[in-house]
């Protein structure tokens, strides 16, 4: 009978340690075409820029949209009309009309097929700014991977200390991206090197951190993780991360705490029913056409926090390094500026 | 020898034996044959229990031999013979037990009670039921489901773990949402519509170890009827079916061990007489120990997990000398769950229940019931900085009384008042933790009271034609604990449509409602062994459960009607052919079912339900329709036994309010959560042996609705899906294969058997559900598969009784 018991409890944990998750591919079937509007104006000098896209089943990011016509008015009268720069993006200059708090502002937009659109009156928020001071933590950190199995990794953590300076209400959202130098390869006796690319990119497409005011009892919030980053070669020379704190209005703090909600839990079995978030923006021609996106004014500060390889107590691989039995294989150390977010552009507070 | 020799002795033999056999009957003589006079009829009466546990044996036949004349006892266990003065030869049966044979002289009235024994245990007794082999054909009902424990036990188990809820699961028209989901689905009804029963008190969370396993411990559990498509006038407030499980007495007479230990959890029973054939006790309690499983995954957020449960029954009951007994009986059950540092849960029920039934003359009997329950859960997000406890429940007293009329078997009239008074527990949130900055918060919640007058006959005309009529009148208070909200006429409800509070004192009722529930079932029959039912059913519910996720958590909401949650109301109608072949060893039947609800609940899109002082902003009411058609075959005797369950059905809402916002998919019908059109499960069971039994599941459905990402879009960087119209896709199709081996009398001379099981045979990865996660680096979410019980588990249980 032992023998019995033995071979049972074998199979059992050999059974057990397989994995319960498998990737799926679902056939879904979109509707194409769904007008998209990303823009913000906020209290921080402009420009201030805006999107415009149509969804694409086939594509993650929606189409381009081009041609059309955009102008912002704000609660004194003033209309400011946006310039088109390309790629779907349309830029106000802010002569006329610029963000600052307390202010109300209407975006309308006519497309070249003639559809009219307009936002819903958005106000920057009045409520105080916090105080936050942002720092890193870099750990050899065993996470779980993508195919469910725990995976060691060095990884830099970004974290947030805010205090609340009052107790007056606000809503607040923070959001980081990443800026980083990359030197591409230079070999010996080369007439000229490559120029040094600065890359701006959002670290995850789904991590954002949106809280209320009211829901917290003490005057601090300590040790809020906003991102995680392995390490790679863009640690090689400063690599900022730009932590952005925008005070919402309840507007848009009931839009973005939607998407918080939908973007950071997909892996509870007991997850609420997934949705279509809807935005500010509407037909007034047709109320039931579906309008993708958020018009936001906000108050707005950032926090810049770098980190290099002083830090990091592993290899760190570079573009730069050339050596005989080393020539870098991947194509951007040669050519950095294909990277998407690249510039040749030094941001002026980048060195300093 | 030859044949005249032959013939000689055999039929020496058959007088002898007979003759033997004649000397077992006793004889029991009621009056004086002198003196019978003019009497053209006596009654004899009585009643039939279980030798050792003295508990009424219900539905056991007493007939007159030769005369096929005879009748049936009532669930008391009381029976009532009118027969002309004479000398008679009685039998008395009831399957699973020896046949007791009496001679009675009777020429006056007289009373004579029976004490049955079960058969000893042979094969072709492993399967005891309190039904009889046509009961099937005879139930006047269609859509009732009613087994025993011990048939149960033949079902391979999950991890070993004998399971009601698992076992209804193979029947037709009743699924789950998946496994680790807790309750279960009945015609395409919601979890909250079914009315789950422990001893006549309600149960409100039936799941331990999020639905793995229910809360009924098989070593406690006499017997558990399932009422999905006639519900009698005597049950209400739940719109689709009723789930009456009873659990044991205790032995009268000795005292008994029972137990079982399995790679998760064990469980042990005592129970025997406190005075002898008069007071007996049960004691049961099982217990889970699964976290040393948890730590052999590779995964590390389940490695820093943790699950466990346990649950305890106790029974005390005592047999009046004039035929009633009186029972006190106590259920706790208790779950932790705790997901790596990210989230836990922890629900406890607690029932305590009074049953006292007594013997009002030959043909009264009256039952009544009162019962004290309470459910809590609490939710812990375990967040550094936001971490806190989120606790939640209801309460409820129960009072019923229940009075039976029966004469023969012909008329069955129960009559009773019932009143349930639910006490909703305040919702709370609390710090969790010293480095939580979140603040205290506490909502109250509207309370209620229940209350229902019934009548139910149940009338045999003749052996073709019998039915049940029943007529339930429920009436309900809000009772106010806190403000109503007054919302702008036209409007979507919404914070900013509130156009007034009002206040209201504690207990004040704002809001009735009520209104008959007409219960109706005819059964003509169609041949020996054949019978044409059919049924309809009003149901009204005025609790309901609060829950924005396709499966039921524990930290759902119990929200009880109010000014703005109307009651459910729902009207099933049924119809269904049933016959037996080769003397009742095969069943089969095809029911047909629909059902039309008013004011179901679902939600606007993000709806916020925990602490939420206006729930009705974010939950909607509106329609529903499910239909389907259930084929069932059965084989009751021989090696190989078992049945095969078939329903095609399909379970639309429509959402249809006055504005945009109140609309579901613009306000069109869509699939609800429990749409699975096809159902298959075959159960089989062959004997190996003496001591030996093989048996084995295969589950089928198709999977259930999901909605689905269709395409994206950037806001501030962020990727923020665009998701598909509600429940436009589905999930993988779902199928299993289970296994067990049972083995009996692993030792000698001690009642025992070890079960080797195998769940999910050939470690099917069936999903659960679709969800999204993100990839490092990656702008769009991949879709996985979660599969809950992903790969094969095996299982050893050793049981013992002695």
């Amino acid at each position: 009978m032992n023998r019995v018991f033995q071979i049972a409890i074998f199979i059992t944990l050999f059974l057990l340690n397989q994995q319960c998750r498998d990737a799926y591919q679902f056939d879904t079937v979109a509707e194409d075409g769904l007008l998209v509007v990303d823009g913000e104006i906020n209290d921080l000098p402009g420009p201030y820029l805006l999107s415009l896209g149509l969804t694409n089943n086939a594509n993650v990011r929606p189409d381009p949209l081009t041609g059309a016509f955009v102008a912002i008015t704000d609660h004194l009268g003033n209309t400011e009309n946006y310039v088109e720069i390309g790629g779907g993006k349309y830029q106000l200059q802010g002569y006329v009309v610029s963000g600052v708090a307390g202010g109300s502002y209407t975006l309308k937009i006519t497309l070249p097929n003639g559809h009219y659109y307009e936002s819903t009156k958005e106000t920057i928020p009045t409520s105080p700014k916090l105080k936050d001071s942002t720092y890193f933590v870099v750990v050899n950190e065993a996470t779980t991977s993508s195919e469910g199995e725990t995976v060691n990794n060095w990884r830099v953590n970004v974290f947030l200390n805010t205090t609340f300076e009052s107790a007056a209400p606000g809503y607040y959202r923070w959001s980081v991206e990443e800026y980083y130098s990359l030197f591409p390869t230079c070999p010996p006796g080369a007439i000229s090197c490559p120029p040094i690319c600065y890359i701006h990119q959002p670290i995850s497409y789904y991590n954002l951190k949106v809280i209320d005011r009211k829901s917290f009892s003490g005057s601090y919030l300590k040790g809020i993780k906003l991102e995680g980053r392995d390490v790679d070669y863009s640690f090689a020379t400063r690599h900022y991360f730009n932590v952005y704190q925008h005070s919402m209005n309840p507007g848009a703090y009931n839009y973005w705490s939607k998407v918080q909600q939908l973007v950071s839990k997909r892996g509870s079995i007991f997850d609420a029913p997934p949705y279509t978030i809807s935005g500010n923006i509407h037909n007034p021609n047709n109320p039931n056409e579906i309008v993708l996106g958020y018009f936001e004014a906000s108050g707005s500060k950032v926090t810049r926090l770098f980190i290099d390889r002083g830090y990091i107590h592993t290899f760190v691989q570079t573009c730069f390094m050339y050596l005989p039995d080393y020539i870098p294989n991947t194509y951007f150390c040669w050519d950095c500026t294909q990277i998407e977010g690249s510039s040749i552009v030094e941001p002026d507070w980048f060195w300093h | 020898m030859t044949d005249r020799t032959l013939l000689l002795f055999i039929f020496f033999l058959v007088v002898f034996t007979t003759l033997k056999g004649q000397e077992k009957v006793d004889l029991v003589v009621f009056g004086d044959s002198s003196k019978v006079g003019s009497v053209k009829q006596v009654v004899l009466t009585g009643t039939i229990v279980q030798a050792d546990s003295k508990t009424p044996l219900g539905g056991a036949s007493i007939f007159l031999d030769g005369l096929k004349y005879g009748n049936n006892s009532d669930y008391y266990g009381r029976y009532l013979i009118e027969l002309p003065p004479g000398t008679y030869r009685l039998t008395v049966r009831y399957l699973g037990n020896i046949p007791i044979h009496k001679k009675i002289s009777i020429f006056k009235n007289g009373v004579l009670h029976f004490e049955m024994v079960e058969k000893p245990k042979v094969l072709e007794e492993v399967i005891i039921s309190a039904r009889t082999s046509d009961e099937n054909i005879k139930e006047i009902s269609p859509g009732l489901v009613q087994l025993g424990i011990k048939e149960i036990k033949r079902i391979p188990a999950l991890m070993g773990e004998v399971d009601v809820v698992k076992s209804l699961l193979l029947l037709p028209g009743i699924t789950t949402v998946g496994e680790g989901s807790g309750g279960f689905n009945v015609r395409g009804g919601a979890t909250d519509q079914n009315l789950v029963l422990m001893d006549n008190g309600q149960i409100f969370n039936s799941a331990h170890a999020l639905g793995l396993f229910s809360n009924f411990n098989p070593d406690v559990t006499e017997e558990f009827t399932l009422y999905k498509g006639n519900i009698p006038a005597q049950y209400g407030g739940r719109a689709s079916s009723v789930l009456n499980v009873r659990t044991r007495d205790g032995d009268f007479s000795k005292f008994h061990v029972k137990g079982g230990i399995g790679f998760l959890s064990g469980r042990a029973a005592v129970e025997g007489p406190i005075v002898k054939d008069k007071t007996s006790f049960l004691v049961g309690g099982r217990v889970s120990y699964s976290d040393w499983i948890l730590k052999t995954v590779k995964n590390l957020d389940v490695q820093n997990s943790s699950a466990s449960f346990y649950d305890f029954n106790a029974n005390v009951t005592h047999r009046f000398s004039s035929g009633g007994n009186i029972s006190l009986r106590y259920y706790q059950g208790h779950d932790y769950f705790r997901y790596s540092n990210q989230f836990g849960y922890d629900y406890t029920t607690q029932l305590l229940s009074l049953r006292w039934n007594a013997l009002l003359g030959n043909n009264w009997g009256s039952t009544f019931t009162a019962a004290q329950g309470k459910y809590t859960s609490k939710l812990f997000d375990l967040d550094v900085t936001s971490a806190r406890e989120f606790s939640n429940g209801v309460s409820y007293t129960q009072l019923k009384q229940n009075f039976l009329h029966t004469y023969k078997e012909v008329h069955a009239l129960n009559l009773g008042v019932e009143a349930n008074l639910y006490n909703s527990l305040p919702e709370k949130s609390q710090p969790y933790g010293s480095n939580s900055t979140t603040t205290a918060q506490q909502l109250k919640k509207s309370d209620g009271r229940e209350f229902a007058l019934y009548a139910n006959e149940e009338y045999t005309v003749n052996s073709i034609f019998s039915f049940s009529a029943g007529l339930r009148y429920s009436y309900f208070q809000s009772l106010a604990n806190d403000t109503v909200y007054l919302y702008q006429p036209g409007l979507s409800r919404s914070i900013s449509t509130i156009i007034d509070t009002l206040h209201y004192s504690r207990g004040q009722v704002t809001q009735t409602y009520g209104g008959f529930e007409p219960r109706f079932s005819v059964r003509i029959g169609t041949g020996k062994n054949a019978a044409f039912k059919l049924a309809y059913n009003r149901n009204r519910q005025y609790i309901h459960l609060v829950s924005n996720t396709t499966a039921p958590t524990p930290t759902d909401i119990w929200q009880l009607s109010n000014s703005y949650f109307k009651p459910q109301i729902a009207d099933n109608f049924s119809v269904g052919f049933f016959q037996n072949f080769k003397e009742n060893k095969f069943e089969f039947s095809a029911e047909v079912f629909y059902k039309a609800l008013t004011n179901i609940v679902d939600y606007k899109n993000s709806a916020q339900i925990i602490l939420n002082r206006h729930l009705e902003t974010d939950v909607l009411q509106g329609k529903g329709k499910y239909y389907g058609l259930e084929l069932y075959v059965k084989k009751n005797t021989g090696y190989w036994r078992g049945w095969a369950s078939y329903t095609f059905s399909r379970a639309f809402n429509q959402i249809n309010g006055a504005t945009a916002e109140d609309k579901v998919n613009n306000g069109n019908w869509y699939p609800s959560n429990y749409d699975k059109p096809h159902n298959f499960s075959l159960t089989a069971s062959h004997y190996l042996g003496r001591h030996m039994t093989f048996a084995a599941n295969l589950t089928y459905t198709t999977g259930r609705p999901i909605t689905a990402i269709e395409s994206y879009y950037y806001g501030n960087e962020i990727s923020i899906p665009v998701y598909s119209e509600r429940n436009k896709y589905r999930i993988p199709d779902y199928w299993r294969v289970d296994i067990s081996v049972t083995v009996n009398s692993v030792f000698k001379k001690i009642d025992d058997n070890l079960v080797f099981s195998v769940y999910n045979f050939f470690g099917r990865r069936n999903a659960y559900s679709i969800y999204y996660q993100e990839i490092y680096g990656q702008q769009t979410l991949q879709a996985y598969k979660l599969s809950v019980l992903g790969s094969a588990l095996p299982s050893i249980t050793y049981n013992i009784n002695f």
